[in-house]
């Protein structure tokens, strides 16, 4: 188990610099996930916390411990990559060994290892297979018993699930999670699926173009999202967003006219604001409802996916803008209808020109 | 662009039969002097340059059939040419395997500066021919105190390969980098990552260098020629050449000595082919 520091980490291919200026700090045995867009810079993170690139320019810290410079060996980490890196001419065995083999630990000690992270992963009738016999989802447990076999103080997950199918991915996300309960190790995990991240981690990191965007739990990123990115990233079905000018601000919150020439009110502090600024509100596909009276947004309904507790509907403003709601099951909707949809202001979020969230004032209390 | 994943669908059996004549043909072909070799050697010797040429075995139907192979094996020093070459053939295909190994894995996967200007000398070497050089080299042999010894033959293969150098150069870079990065962050060496991860790896690779360095230098007979001198270190080459004088030529006994010369390297590439097939073909390496 072990803290990890990142002090002012910025990473340069020639002229061009990919990640800027990340400070983050990791707590014992958390278990946090680098989420982003592919290009993001998460996986380049990922590698210069293992020792396999090195920073341009900062610090890292491991247990305190400033780890720059050293090996992978010396930093106490294990990595389990993306294509899990399994070596095709060792059996199961042989490939959870082999971290302990180049230990050089006694037999005994290596046999009775590898049979303990058997145990744990559920491998102990595979141990003799190579990894082309096996599934996709057993040559993942294989990745993580090599991993785990030498006690490492951090783990390094880079998309460890992304060639799996969805099925298995859902099954394997629920046995990471069991698995960082029982070990209780500080885990980094990097995935562009946002549902992984919120389903796993204990914090996400959100990248954005290198940048860090938001480090925070789940539920800050989702009611308290810094910025528009951060709103628009996580969350699914994705936020709606809609132009709109402020039209009052008041103590309690501002008003503002949708593009489409709704007024919509939102409970957010807009200190520094004043009316005609251009902003955007964000609005959740599951905080919008069906209006009985016909006030609210006036909607063209296009599509209607039923997933059986909820129906989704997408749907455009009569400008043009895209809209998505999570309703009821049972909404009684289809393609061409006209609905109205209203939206709770306490729930209403605010971005200004910068893309940056006006503070709510009546976030839930997390 | 559609792919017909199957290409076999829809050709006609006008088209397949033609597409087999030409094979059929080019196989004969390629074939016809193996077997002019194989036919000669069960000749009598006053039927070799009859005309018009005859594909009969005319040793075949007398009561020595073998007696052509019987007289190489048994009169000439045949076995210890054999012996020779199998040690000489054997030892510079090793030192090709240990040399183009290191090198092509260095150029794949290693960072050094200036490595790509390096490979491209090494590759040019492989644009000049053996003749060009064999002067300087049996100076440098001669200086050493090497002549009438195998070291000459041996010993450079164990220093340069352009071909397995870039083969194998091409069969590393194809296999994951990912191997590599996990061995490094599990506390490898580069050269246990050499060694433990990518060597067994290419072992299809490695196989085809082998195979094609032992053919090459069972073939050889220049460089034997210049540096042995003794009779009891001859190659096979060279003893074929002892059936070829000034004034006569024993045909059949050379013929008979050439088969008996190919087979080991037809037994080679039987038991190899799987390896060597997949050697060609790339790292396709299902993990």
């Amino acid at each position: 188990m072990a803290t990890l520091e990142l002090n002012k980490i910025t990473k340069s291919f020639g002229q061009t610099e990919v990640l800027h200026d990340i400070s983050l700090a990791v707590k014992d045995g958390e278990f946090i996930v680098f989420v982003g867009p592919s290009g993001c810079g998460k996986s380049t993170l990922l590698r210069i916390i293992a020792g396999l690139d090195d920073q341009t320019t900062g610090q890292l810290h491991i247990d305190g411990d400033e780890v720059t410079g050293r090996e992978p060996i010396e930093r106490g980490v294990a990595m389990v990559f993306q294509s899990y890196a399994l070596y095709p001419h060792l059996t199961v065995f042989e490939n959870i060994a082999f971290p302990l083999r180049l230990q050089k630990l006694p037999k005994p000690e290596v046999n009775s290892r590898v049979q303990a992270a058997a145990q744990t992963l559920d491998l102990m009738d595979r141990l003799q297979h190579k990894p082309s016999q096996l599934s996709g989802g057993q040559r993942q447990r294989v990745a993580i018993g090599r991993a785990i076999v030498r006690d490492p103080k951090l783990f390094l997950f880079d998309e460890p699930l992304s060639n799996l199918d969805a099925s298995l991915r859902g099954a394997m996300r629920v046995e990471l999670s069991e698995l960082h309960q029982k070990l209780r190790t500080t885990m980094v995990y990097v995935t562009h699926d946002q549902v992984e991240a919120m389903t796993m981690a204990n914090r996400i990191v959100v990248l954005n173009g290198g940048v860090l965007e938001q480090f925070g739990t789940p539920m800050e990123l989702y009611h308290k999202p810094r910025t528009r990115f951060v709103a628009g990233f996580i969350g699914q079905p994705g936020m709606n967003f809609l132009r709109a000018a402020l039209s009052e601000v008041t103590d309690t919150g501002v008003t503002a006219i949708a593009s489409d020439q709704t007024n919509l009110t939102a409970h957010v502090d807009g200190a520094g604001q004043s009316a005609g600024a251009v902003v955007e509100l964000g609005i959740r596909p599951d905080d919008l409802q069906l209006s009985t009276t016909g006030d609210g947004l006036q909607v063209a309904v296009r599509v209607i996916e039923r997933l059986g507790a909820s129906t989704i509907m997408y749907g455009n403003l009569h400008d043009g803008t895209a809209i998505c709601a999570a309703l009821d099951g049972l909404a009684r909707l289809s393609p061409g209808d006209t609905v109205h949809l209203t939206v709770d202001p306490d729930t209403v979020h605010v971005f200004d020109a910068a893309g940056l969230a006006l503070p709510r004032r009546t976030a839930p209390d997390l | 662009m559609k792919t017909d994943i199957h290409p076999n669908r829809g050709t006609g059996r006008g088209t397949l039969f033609a597409l087999y004549a030409v094979l059929i043909a080019y196989a004969l072909i390629t074939l016809m002097p193996f077997i002019w070799m194989l036919v000669t050697s069960f000749k009598e010797a006053r039927d070799v340059f009859k005309l018009p040429p005859s594909f009969v075995p005319t040793k075949l139907f007398t009561d020595e059939p073998f007696a052509n192979y019987t007289e190489i094996w048994t009169q000439r020093d045949f076995v210890i040419f054999f012996r020779n070459s199998a040690f000489v053939s054997f030892m510079a295909a090793i030192g090709q395997v240990f040399a183009t190994s290191l090198a092509g894995y260095a150029f794949a996967r290693l960072d050094l500066p200036g490595k790509n200007w390096l490979f491209a000398l090494v590759l040019v070497t492989a644009f000049v021919p053996v003749e060009v050089t064999i002067i300087p080299e049996f100076l440098i042999m001669r200086g050493l105190g090497w002549i009438d010894t195998f070291l000459p033959l041996i010993v450079p293969s164990f220093l340069v390969g352009a071909f397995g150098t870039f083969m194998l150069r091409e069969y590393f870079g194809s296999l994951p980098k990912d191997y590599g990065d996990a061995a490094y962050v599990d506390g490898a060496t580069p050269f246990q990552i050499f060694w433990k991860v990518y060597l067994p790896l290419a072992q299809p690779a490695l196989v085809s260098i082998f195979v094609i360095a032992f053919i090459n230098n069972w073939d050889e007979l220049l460089r034997p020629l210049l540096f042995l001198n003794s009779d009891e270190l001859k190659t096979v080459p060279l003893g074929l050449m002892s059936f070829v004088s000034q004034y006569e030529a024993s045909w059949t006994l050379l013929m008979a000595g050439s088969v008996i010369s190919t087979l080991p390297l037809i037994v080679i590439y039987m038991l190899t082919q799987r390896y060597v097939l997949q050697g060609f073909v790339g790292g396709g390496v299902k993990g």
